[in-house]
């Protein structure tokens, strides 16, 4: 995945869609104040300069499905583990709830559900089948909507051909109005979002601790 | 010709109502004390019901502070534990075997902090209780745990610690515990309901060397120490050191027979 930081306006209809794609909780102002929201992605909003001439940047942080992902040896019972075709997954089933890979992702992008999770209606009405609710004690992050892959992929089976580019679209991806977020595999040279990763704006978050993550952002013009 | 410098002991009698007089004579304080503390441990269980009941959200963590307090408080135990294991070892090697049954209480309060830290969930290991209680092994997922996780080594790290102490630094409360219990049991029997054979064999092993003054073996006992010590030793009728855990825990039953003074020191 490719995020351009020159398209974001920190609307964060990705959140949004996030929110409504996996069936995250909705924890209320009070647990939000201590920081206990849910969103597998969000928006980190920085001011530069001062007023008037001041400037708000802003940058969609997701789990960035580190290649060497420091989340993964420390799980005691290997909740969280790469999958053969390279994503970082959490099995809820067997999570336990130690929060040891929350505790050892750089990003803090990793979110502990603390109580049962409600949702006020009508947002009942609207949990996506496809994706499963999470009870209290798990931890859970962003899958790169790994529903939409696999039935992506299940497509392309039944009808005999390779996933092609731009099939898959995580929700945040298919919701920014602005097009910031470009998903596809970065393996085939050939797509838009290999092409886009090889930019010269090309950087990833903190790749100086060797986590090597596979989301690419572009530098916004002028930073 | 009495040395005028030589240093006036009090009596034996003195000194063991000094250092045990606490033992025995419990004031009003000491019960406002007691109801301090266990209001302080009913608060533990209040708080821990309201976590297992609602869940573990209501310990006040959050992002990024996910562990918070427990860590803390693991961390403590984990210190004050070794602290209590590092100055039993040194008291060990130097042979202060007159401090023997401070181990052994001391030794117990660390199968207790053993106990609490696991059962209590100690470590920040989350919302199940019986985490670290029942442990990942073998798992209820038919997957083995993950080796490389640090957790898993605090697992180790810790079960290892509860059964060193329960088996082997305490040998005559392995009743309690079932492992080994028969011998241990036995000891602690006859010495409770039967204590005069036991001393009068206690004292037939250890007069007869003495006599020549030879280093009988317990050199801790030497006889060219003077001083506070020597009578501080003496305090637990030349206790022998498989004898002074029982001694001690005979006190603690309120026998003064065994708290006597020696007739020699």
């Amino acid at each position: 995945m490719t995020v351009d930081l020159d398209r974001c306006t920190g609307c964060e209809a990705c959140v949004v869609a996030c929110h409504a794609e996996n069936n995250l909780p909705i924890v209320g102002p009070e647990q939000a104040a201590i920081g206990r929201t849910h969103q597998w992605i969000r928006v980190e909003r920085y001011w530069e300069g001062d007023f008037p001439n001041i400037r708000a940047r802003f940058m969609p942080v997701m789990c960035q499905q580190c290649d060497a992902a420091p989340c993964e040896p420390v799980c005691p019972v290997n909740a969280t583990y790469h999958t053969p075709d390279g994503l970082n997954a959490q099995v809820y089933n067997r999570c336990v709830g130690t929060r040891f890979c929350a505790n050892n992702c750089p990003y803090t992008v990793r979110y502990f559900t603390w109580f049962t999770p409600e949702w006020p209606s009508p947002l009942n009405e609207q949990l996506n089948p496809d994706v499963s609710v999470r009870t209290s004690g798990i931890m859970e992050k962003c899958t790169f909507c790994v529903q939409r892959i696999r039935r992506a992929q299940d497509t392309a089976k039944d009808e005999k051909r390779e996933v092609r580019d731009g099939e898959i679209q995580p929700a945040c991806a298919q919701a920014c109005p602005a097009k910031v977020l470009v998903f596809g595999d970065l393996s085939d040279p050939d797509s838009q979002v290999s092409q886009l990763a090889h930019s010269r704006r090309g950087y990833r978050l903190l790749e100086e601790l060797g986590t090597r993550p596979r989301v690419v952002y572009l530098k916004e013009a002028g930073a | 010709v009495a040395d005028k410098h030589a240093p006036i002991y009090p009596s034996e009698a003195q000194i063991n109502r000094d250092l045990l007089g606490p033992l025995f004579n419990t004031g009003p304080k000491y019960y406002v004390m007691l109801a301090v503390l266990l209001a302080v441990t009913g608060m533990v269980f209040v708080a821990w019901f309201f976590q297992l009941a609602y869940g573990i959200g209501m310990a006040g963590k959050n992002r990024p502070s996910f562990w918070g307090l427990y860590i803390t408080t693991f961390v403590f135990w984990i210190g004050i534990s070794h602290a209590g294991t590092l100055i039993s070892a040194i008291l060990r090697v130097v042979q202060a075997e007159w401090r023997r049954p401070d181990h052994a209480v001391r030794r117990s309060d660390h199968d207790v902090r053993a106990v609490h830290g696991l059962a209590l969930s100690h470590h920040p290991s989350g919302p199940r209780v019986a985490v670290l209680l029942d442990g990942p092994l073998p798992n209820s997922r038919y997957l083995w745990p993950n080796f490389q996780s640090p957790l898993m080594w605090d697992f180790i790290a810790i079960n290892t610690y509860l059964t060193g102490s329960v088996t082997v630094s305490l040998p005559a409360d392995d009743s309690r515990y079932g492992g080994g219990a028969r011998q241990g049991d036995r000891l602690a029997q006859e010495v409770v309901s039967h204590p005069g054979a036991r001393m009068a064999r206690h004292r037939a092993r250890m007069d007869t060397p003495r006599k020549g003054d030879l280093d009988h073996g317990a050199h801790h006992h030497s006889r060219r120490r003077v001083g506070a010590h020597h009578r501080v030793v003496g305090l637990r009728d030349d206790a022998h050191a498989d004898v002074a855990q029982h001694d001690f825990r005979a006190v603690l039953r309120r026998r003064r027979d065994f708290s006597r003074a020696s007739r020699r020191c």
